[in-house]
């Protein structure tokens, strides 16, 4: 993508943790080179705009159904179907819907818009800031850049959550403005992560190489997916925290997966690829334990009620 | 007292189920029996007398600091002359009731239907508000939809003035008053007033004397103790406590101990005098510092021991009362830190201990509210903090700079608005230089607006209902709220005054008026004024309410045309049966207070200028300020029995909002409920409100503090004054998976991802409650 006046967003969410140090303001951009199978926010794939169907708020009126232009909604499923080929998002049925149970996913918003959002929480950036993540926000690299030069003009501490399969020319150009890199690394083995995520390791291990010998402060993200991005949690551990420490880099964290994803699926009337039960916590300490280098800190992390 | 080491530690009683106890009323009974003809403020100085005479001396093993209501404690005391007799009909049924259970024994059931039920069936407060204001504002008809005025059961809700007691000892109360009296004697040929101030006096003297034979009957049974005591240690402390009750009440203390004691001493007599509401210590860290000599331990002990016996006695209420007022809290406030008169930070060691004190018992009472400055220390950040990353959720915390320009703007002077205290649990006071009952009325914000769809209800009568289908405006509508509101709040305050009236014409209180400045000197009883000030509060139930249901309306009715009034109004009588578009799109589509969004928001700040306007314009029986408030204690759920559907989308019998904050709460989480609340003017809600944020303990603790620093500060910085806090819990959890309405801004997160907890299908809400309870 080149220089755009908008960027298609799907979310900002206020008071987050755990996305960056303090309370932040994170900005989910659409659109994502991977297709991880047991991504957690399928809604950030797919660089345009989906409709969700929050079928839990459904209460069958039926309003939708005659409104539809294309008519892609019928009442054969519970409660509704919705002929996703035939659905062109043009959020009649939105409008129409009572219960807000429609929803456009992926809204396009320009710099000005995004700034006057995200600064709504400054008095509390004393100890926080805003994390920019996605889908992958470095697809809309030219906007991204612009928009943090404007945050750092605001003197707002910045974070960016990455997987790194973007031309290296998006991290010459934003890496300046980062205070701190969130780099997601899901598997060494290419083979398996072709397998996983639909593309390969290549690029992204290029462009973490290449930050590595950069000043910026990085944090390394691997998920953890038992059967699918490790086989033996163990050595699997082991070795990603050798390579990590290989680069100079002396933070990991690990994801254990978790399914809350799940239902997100089916909202956008796509399958879910995987069906896991989430590693057991104790089993990663016990590697991280093992294998742990003096140089690493590596952080598990689970999830976090507020 | 041989069977001294019979007695349970004080830890262990006072956490028993509470017993009724009918010791207070049968000897205050006795008094006014005995003494018909003599002044009311000498029969009640009586009453205190023979209660204080009859009182078992009890010292439990582990107490140092001592002075018991009874053997078996908690109590729970009816007070005839106020609502007590509305306990008669439930008096067996006590123990086995399903809301706040109490022992009860057949004994003091016959003794309190046969000696004292009967003598004060007609006097007591009802029998004579209802010859000053109409019979239907004294009615519980209106009550239970629309106010309730808490004076029926006596007046209370104050911080006493315990620097000027500690500062002069009993015996200058005892010696000026006699002084008084001679004085006041020899004027009486010619000052009326003279005649008028004796009684008061008299009362005075008689009090003191009871108090210091009562101190005295402790010194004794202490030193008896000590004579029997095998451990040295323990014989120590009983001779100490022996010299201590020597000394004190009658004197000035000497050192903490005997400071701490005289406060006890003081603060119990007043909880048999009074309705035991909100009777409060004000800024202990600040006048008790003086007597600290840095032995930090015994001071912490000191505290607990303080802290621990105020759980003594509950507050007892009939079942529909407790509708309103459920837990039987005393909500006695307590206050640490914030800055001294001269306005510079007075955050002290004692600050410090007493919060440990506060989070070691874990009791509901007192009910610590922490005062922040901008130059607050971080370590009393930290204090707090640690305190709820315990789970421990009694405690509060307040920002100066709000509280002061409240109180300068109901026209303290700014060294006593800087001295400020909170009372009960969140009234915004002049210390023990006012007798401020921030609690005088409890009010249903929600009726009003409902009057004026309904013409079926107890209040409707009192309200001009206009034609809804001659309203053609927002604005229109919301003139005819607030004349709805200025006719059922006026009705709400004369009843008050009513009880104002009764109180000072039946129940002067002669000790609760040494406690508070100005009477003493002035020989006027609090109940009469003598108070320097002398504020009522107004605290409202269902704001959060009112404000979703204005911009409900606004947007569905003038905006969207999806309904009109009169529409909206049947669909309200019928609880939305028949109208469940209409219901999701009211909860749906129509913007929440709490979400940061300022075409809703607007009407939380119009809504608090409306109701200040209105409540500055009314006075009470004193010609002193109404303060307006937010904070419902309980009554939200049972005015919420008796509130129909609202335009908001809440249903009819459901719970209104409680406090200052949102209701459907910030699905857009803390920071933006807290953006929202702060567009209100709060130096305008003087009288004090509540601001009650859920939130997991995890996050308290969360990156060495700094998120919980960082809320705060920012809280602090948009002009944000009280905070609390209720700890996440499984239960919570629980509770979100059966009424998920009311969780709507329960959120997981988890790096990058989250979604709210009620849309989680049920097997994974329970995959999370299991982890919660594991690990939090």
């Amino acid at each position: 993508m080149n220089r755009e006046e908008y960027a298609l967003i799907f979310d900002i969410q206020r008071f987050s943790l755990g996305d960056g140090p303090g309370i932040r303001t994170v900005v989910f951009f659409k659109g994502c080179p991977l297709h991880c199978l047991w991504c957690h926010n399928p809604e950030s794939q797919n660089p345009s705009p989906e409709l969700l169907f929050r079928y839990m708020r459904c209460i069958s009126c039926m309003d939708c159904i005659p409104k539809c232009p294309r008519d892609a909604i019928t009442d054969l499923g519970e409660p509704l179907a919705i002929d996703r080929g035939k659905c062109d998002v043009c959020g009649i049925c939105v409008e129409v819907c009572p219960s807000h149970a429609l929803e456009i996913c992926g809204r396009k918003m320009s710099i000005e818009e995004v700034i006057r959002e995200v600064l709504r929480d400054r008095v509390f950036y004393r100890y926080g800031g805003v994390t920019l993540s996605g889908g992958e926000p470095l697809y809309q690299y030219s906007f991204v850049s612009r928009l943090l030069r404007e945050l750092k003009k605001h003197g707002v501490h910045t974070v960016v959550e990455t997987c790194g399969h973007v031309p290296r020319e998006a991290f010459e150009e934003v890496a300046g403005y980062i205070d701190l890199l969130y780099y997601d690394l899901k598997a060494l083995d290419d083979e398996r992560h072709k397998m996983f995520t639909g593309v390969s390791n290549k690029l992204i291990i290029s462009n973490l190489e290449y930050l590595a010998g950069k000043d910026v402060d990085i944090i390394i993200r691997t998920p953890v997916v038992p059967g699918y991005n490790f086989i033996d949690i163990e050595s699997g551990i082991c070795r990603l925290i050798e390579y990590v420490d290989s680069l100079g880099i002396d933070r990991l964290e690990l994801l254990p997966y978790h399914r809350f994803g799940e239902e997100k699926y089916r909202m956008l009337g796509r399958e879910y690829g995987i069906s896991l039960q989430p590693p057991s916590i104790k089993t990663l300490e016990e590697a991280v334990d093992k294998c742990g280098s003096k140089r690493v800190s590596v952080d598990i992390i689970i999830p976090l009620l507020t | 007292m041989g069977s001294y080491r019979t007695h349970p530690p004080l830890d262990e009683a006072v956490r028993r189920q509470p017993r009724f106890s009918i010791a207070i009323p049968y000897y205050y009974t006795k008094a006014f029996r005995e003494n018909p003809g003599k002044p009311n403020i000498i029969r009640m100085a009586e009453g205190l007398r023979l209660v204080l005479e009859n009182l078992p001396i009890v010292i439990r093993p582990d107490e140092l600091i001592v002075g018991t209501f009874d053997e078996d404690i908690p109590i729970a005391v009816p007070r005839p002359e106020a609502t007590g007799l509305n306990i008669m009909g439930e008096l067996r049924n006590l123990g086995e009731r399903h809301v706040n259970p109490i022992r009860v024994s057949e004994d003091d059931i016959r003794v309190f239907e046969e000696e004292i039920y009967p003598y004060w069936r007609e006097y007591n407060f009802n029998t004579y508000a209802r010859e000053v204001v109409p019979e239907e504002y004294v009615d519980v008809a209106l009550w239970a939809e629309l106010y309730i005025p808490t004076e029926v059961g006596g007046i209370a809700h104050a911080i006493l003035d315990y620097p000027a007691l500690l500062s002069r000892g009993l015996k200058y109360y005892l010696e000026k008053a006699r002084e008084k009296i001679k004085i006041l004697g020899e004027e009486a040929d010619k000052d009326p007033d003279a005649l008028r101030k004796i009684p008061f006096y008299k009362a005075v003297v008689i009090i003191a004397e009871a108090l210091i034979k009562y101190a005295h009957r402790y010194a004794e049974a202490a030193r008896e103790l000590a004579e029997e005591e095998g451990d040295p240690l323990r014989r120590r402390e009983l001779l100490k406590i022996a010299d201590v009750c020597m000394h004190v009440p009658e004197n000035p203390p000497r050192d903490l101990h005997e400071a701490i004691q005289f406060i006890w001493f003081i603060h119990m007599a007043v909880h048999i005098e009074n309705f035991e509401h909100g009777i409060s210590f004000g800024r202990i860290d600040q006048y008790l510092y003086k007597y600290y000599d840095g032995d930090r331990e015994y001071a912490l002990r000191l505290f607990k021991n303080l802290f621990l016996k105020v759980n003594e006695i509950v507050a007892l209420y009939d079942s529909l009362a407790t509708m309103y007022f459920g837990g039987m809290s005393t909500t006695q406030g307590l206050n640490v830190g914030g800055v001294d008169r001269s306005g510079g930070d007075a955050t002290n060691e004692l600050s410090y201990i007493v919060i440990e004190a506060i989070k070691e018992n874990n009791m509901p009472n007192p009910n610590l509210i922490v005062r922040f400055s901008r130059d607050s220390p971080e370590r009393l950040y930290n204090a707090v903090r640690d305190v709820l990353a315990a789970g421990v959720n009694a405690v509060a915390v307040v920002y100066d700079d709000i509280g002061i320009k409240a109180l300068m703007g109901d026209g303290a002077s700014l060294e006593e608005a800087r001295d400020y205290g909170i009372v009960g649990c969140v009234g915004l006071s002049t210390g023990g230089v006012g007798f401020n009952n921030t609690a005088a009325i409890f009010f249903n914000l929600a009726k009003p607006l409902e009057t004026l769809f309904r013409d079926d209800l107890p209040s409707s009568k009192y309200v001009d209902r206009p034609s809804l289908s001659s309203i053609k405006s927002m604005d229109e509508f919301i003139a005819y709220y607030r004349e709805s509101l200025k006719s059922l709040l006026s009705i709400a305050v004369k009843a008050a005054n009513a009880y104002q009236y009764a109180n000072m014409v039946l129940k002067p209180t002669p000790l609760m008026s040494i406690c508070i400045r100005g009477c003493f000197e002035k020989g006027l009883d609090v109940t009469e004024g003598g108070a320097k000030y002398n504020f009522r509060g107004v605290h409202i139930a269902g704001f959060a309410d009112v404000v979703d249901s204005l911009a409900a309306i606004e947007k569905a009715v003038f905006i969207d045309g999806v309904v009109s009034l009169e529409e909206l109004g049947r669909a309200l009588k019928k609880d939305f049966r028949g109208y469940e578009k209409l219901l999701n799109y009211l909860l749906y589509k129509c913007p929440k207070y709490g979400n940061d969004d300022d075409q809703v928001d607007k009407y939380a700040r119009l809504l608090v200028d409306m109701l200040y306007e209105i409540v500055s314009g009314m006075r009470n029986f004193y010609g002193e300020k109404y303060r307006l408030g937010i904070h419902a204690m309980t009554t939200h759920v049972g005015f919420g029995l008796f509130t129909g559907a609202l335009p908001s989308g809440r249903k009819s019998g459901k719970p209104l909002a409680n406090d200052i904050g949102p209701r459907m709460g910030g699905e857009k989480g803390v920071t933006a409920s807290i953006r929202s609340v702060t567009k209100i003017d709060l130096t305008k809600v003087s009288n004090g409100f509540a601001y009650t944020l859920t939130l997991n303990p995890r996050i308290v603790g969360a990156e060495e503090g700094r998120i919980f620093i960082g809320l705060l500060r920012g809280y602090h910085r948009l002009g944000g004054f009280h905070m609390q806090f209720n700890a996440l819990s499984a239960d919570i959890l629980r509770d979100a998976q059966r009424n998920p309405g009311k969780y709507r801004d329960l959120l997981v997160r988890i790096s990058g991802y989250s979604a709210r907890f009620i849309d989680l299908p049920r097997e994974i809400q329970d995959e999370i409650i299991c982890r919660y309870e594991y690990k939090g």
